[in-house]
């Protein structure tokens, strides 16, 4: 096994894996992200009169839209190639079973009927590649009475109960502001392929895996629900969901207070007594330490409503990230509420472990991407490509790859197969 | 070749984490491997997170503790004694994967680093999961899941435009370690994979805080492209523009999350139309400048407000049910906003087996447990076993793997070494 290198040397461990990958949005697109910074090659295939919808997604270079602009398409699609294909002509499904033919991996996350539909259900791949592994990420899964129902990020977070679980009591949900449970489906679409190659290392077949968005969500809910099925206790009860204090009590004070500037925020969690003096001490409020309302984290849980106005009152004239250092320093776990500019320009750990890392797009620029979050010592993951333009790399892999003649090329782009 | 019914059970796990990365061994647990919990004679600290089984707090009955250690087995080992070490070791020669979540390097200072054991197991592979990383200015920060979820940019995302001041807010439900935890599970297995082909270990750094930071969808894209910060809104994605409420109450009570809307093609865009017109006059909706926001994607604010509110007056004249199905028929993407438990009620994830019947074969009452987030067709998820009681498999681990005898684990015993 020969493995490619990213440029400091690293092998790429997925490196000889290709994925055929139908997938759009960002769930699927989460998935072979994770593959292609790994190493794998990745053929996002699209057809160029329906493409990926993030390419007409906001954010675009310069605020200016195009097929090729999109910050957001960029950051998902990097390190993937772009096959251009309308699976609609025979021999553009003809290229695409002949791609499906000489890869190892088949994604794709369309509603639950529509590879059916195309003829390439998993019986049928298997005909075309007996080890093929066939991943599937829908709303609901592809069996069971809603499998026809349709969800997107919000719509599966709404229904996993996950939406619920956020904000103050007796409010509306705050919900998630973003399709989180996109990332997380995705998450387990990677760590689903994972597995599934091992097993194909060790037993030399493939398999066919079906994974519901929104189940994918309830099993971060997994707490609660043996809560309801032992206890028959429901989350859905006064005081849920908890706002930012702990939730069932645990520990005060364990809030969001606002700092000074404009839309400064700062979480401290106190565990202790120990904590809770030296946090006392950081902020200049010994008497607080002194209080008898406060003195043990029994007496902060009870009174939490005095303390956290108290608080309140004192870390509004804070800078919020000199106060993070502060407690932190002394083991008080805090940490400013940062949005992506934070992220971005001012956070030192990021910085330091080179987080975020610059690749040149040809039609764009060069902008900075968020990294893989783990390091190894053996291994690494490569950043040298953006996102491909749409169709970019059709002619070499229908050509090179799949060995297709050029007058079937050139029939081929007369008639719009690609 | 491996003869295996499930995909990891070939593998060999040492789970040593507390809560931030105790779902990682759950993952690869429930897929087939065998995981080892080592804990210290009073219990893994895990074990006294609620809620616990009818409300009894003993360090057997934290329904937390049982729904992320299925399928594991439990030693006890007091690791900060020098036999303790000794014998951690003595079983990291025999294990493939280390999976730890120790703050300031504990285990490394204790005498266990992977430079040494590396070199008496050189195929183990060492996954260690922190709140920040091991290197860099916060590597000796602590981190709790609120702080985690802050740093990371969740929390800005998150909140409630329609109260002063706009607080952020922080979902419940240790998304933020669920999140690391899943980077966690997917670096172990890409390391695994590696090893397959080139029989060598890993030491793996993962970092929580950049495990969220990656998972934030376009915030980090909005900054770096057009160097903007997304305002966060109620329940609903935020927007560097204002958008319309998305959730609404219904007339029995309950709540929709509208997603999707207007939607992209004329047909779906009728039968919106003509649902809202059953329960209120909406002709101005019929006009051609609300039909451009489905042609060409028109998203003029006061046209999608206009929209909203009359969407929102249909909603509060329904109920919830009947909202959900009649939306989903006509390929709307709204989802209903459920509570954890009210999942248990849809008998889609029964027919999907998301839930499971647990008990052993002599007992009569079923015991049902969450939550399948796949479903392969050749290598099955499956709670294998339930949670361990503290220290059940000192007998069995102690005497296969590393060959004590009875009386060498009775004087361990009385040293208090396990």
């Amino acid at each position: 096994m020969i493995f490619n290198h990213n440029d400091k040397g690293q092998p790429l461990p997925l490196s000889g894996i290709r994925i055929v990958d139908l997938t759009w949005i960002v769930a699927g697109p989460q998935t072979t992200r994770i593959f292609a910074d790994l190493g794998a090659e990745v053929i996002k295939v699209e057809y160029k009169e329906s493409p990926d919808y993030i390419r007409g997604a906001p954010p675009f270079a310069d605020g200016i839209s195009g097929i090729n602009r999109s910050g957001f398409f960029n950051n998902l699609n990097r390190n993937k190639s772009s096959l251009s294909l309308n699976v609609m002509h025979p021999d553009g499904m003809d290229v695409l079973k002949n791609l499906i033919s000489v890869s190892d991996i088949l994604i794709e996350n369309f509603s639950s009927k529509v590879l059916e539909r195309w003829g390439l259900n998993y019986e049928e791949q298997v005909k075309i590649k007996p080890d093929i592994i066939y991943l599937s990420l829908s709303g609901f899964g592809h069996s069971g009475s809603k499998q026809d129902y349709t969800t997107w990020g919000p719509t599966a977070q709404a229904l996993s109960g996950l939406t619920y679980m956020s904000g103050f009591p007796d409010e509306y949900p705050s919900g998630w502001g973003y399709s989180f449970l996109d990332h997380t489906a995705g998450y387990y679409g990677a760590i689903a392929l994972l597995l599934a190659l091992h097993h194909r290392n060790n037993m030399g077949e493939g398999q066919s895996i079906d994974i519901s968005q929104v189940e994918t969500g309830m099993a971060l809910t997994g707490t609660y629900l043996l809560d309801y099925l032992m206890n028959g206790r429901k989350y859905k009860r006064p005081g849920n969901p908890p706002g930012n204090r702990a939730r069932f009590d645990i520990v005060a004070p364990h809030n969001i207070y606002r700092c000074s500037g404009e839309d400064r925020w700062i979480s401290v969690v106190v565990s202790n007594d120990d904590e809770w003096g030296k946090f006392c001490k950081v902020i200049n409020r010994i008497d607080l330490q002194k209080n008898n309302l406060f003195i043990t984290n029994e007496l902060r849980i009870t009174n939490q409503d005095v303390l956290d106005k108290e608080l309140e009152e004192s870390l509004k004239h804070w800078d919020a990230v000199e106060l993070m250092h502060l407690l932190q320093k002394e083991g008080v776990s805090a940490g400013v509420v940062q949005n992506a500019r934070d992220r971005v320009t001012s956070d030192s750990q990021l910085k330091e472990r080179n987080y975020f890392q610059k690749i040149e797009h040809p039609e764009i620029g060069t902008y900075e991407f968020d990294g893989f979050p783990a390091k190894f010592s053996g291994i690494g993951h490569r950043m040298d490509r953006s996102s491909p333009l749409l169709g970019q790399d059709s002619k070499s892999i229908i050509s090179d790859l799949l060995g297709y003649k050029q007058e079937d090329l050139d029939r081929m782009e007369s008639e719009e197969v690609f | 070749m491996i003869n295996q019914t499930y995909a990891l059970n070939d593998v060999v796990v040492l789970d040593l984490t507390d809560e931030k990365g105790v779902y990682t061994g759950k993952l690869l647990a429930d897929m087939g491997a065998t995981v080892i919990r080592i804990e210290p004679l009073s219990g893994n600290k895990t074990r006294l997170i609620g809620p616990f089984f009818m409300d009894n707090v003993t360090e057997e009955s934290s329904l937390y503790d049982w729904y992320h250690n299925t399928s594991k087995k439990s030693i006890t080992l007091d690791i900060s004694t020098e036999k303790g070490i000794e014998i951690l070791k003595e079983l990291c020669v025999k294990a493939d994967i280390l999976l730890e979540s120790f703050d300031n390097d504990y285990l490394e200072k204790m005498g266990l680093t992977y430079q040494e054991i590396s070199k008496r197991n050189s195929k183990l592979i060492w996954t260690a999961i922190t709140g920040f990383g091991k290197t860099g200015p916060y590597s000796n920060y602590k981190t709790t899941d609120l702080v985690a979820l802050s740093l990371g940019g969740p929390v800005a995302s998150c909140g409630y435009d329609h109260l002063p001041g706009n607080p952020p807010m922080c979902p419940d439900g240790w998304a933020g370690y669920y999140t690391g935890s899943h980077y966690a599970t997917i670096s172990t297995l890409v390391a695994l994979l590696y090893r397959d082909m080139t029989n060598e270990g890993q030491y793996i750094d993962v970092s929580i805080h950049e495990a969220i930071s990656s998972s934030t969808e376009a915030a980090l894209p909005m900054y770096i492209y057009q160097n903007a910060v997304p305002l966060r809104q109620t329940g609903r994605h935020h927007s560097i523009n204002p958008t319309p409420p998305a959730i609404y109450k219904c007339k029995d009570g309950g709540m929709i999350h509208v997603f999707g809307t207007p939607p992209q093609d004329l047909k779906r865009w009728a039968m919106l139309l003509e649902w809202i017109q059953e329960s209120q006059d909406a002709s101005e909706l019929l006009t051609p400048k609300y039909e451009e926001m489905v042609t060409i994607r028109n998203r003029e604010p006061d046209l999608m407000f206009t929209l909203f509110s009359y969407i929102g007056h249909l909603i509060n004249s329904l109920d919830t049910e009947y909202v959900f199905n009649r939306a989903q028929s006509i390929g709307l993407p709204w989802g209903l906003i459920r509570s954890p438990e009210d999942n248990v009620a849809d008998n889609h994830f029964w027919e999907r087996g998301f839930f499971v019947d647990i008990s052993r074969e002599n007992e009569d009452t079923p015991l049902y447990f969450p939550g399948a987030p796949y479903i392969f067709n050749k290598t099955p998820w499956r709670i294998h076993a339930p949670t361990p009681q503290l220290g059940q498999d000192n007998n069995e681990i102690y005497k296969h793997m590393l060959n004590f005898t009875d009386s060498d684990i009775e004087k361990l015993k009385t040293n208090k070494i396990i």
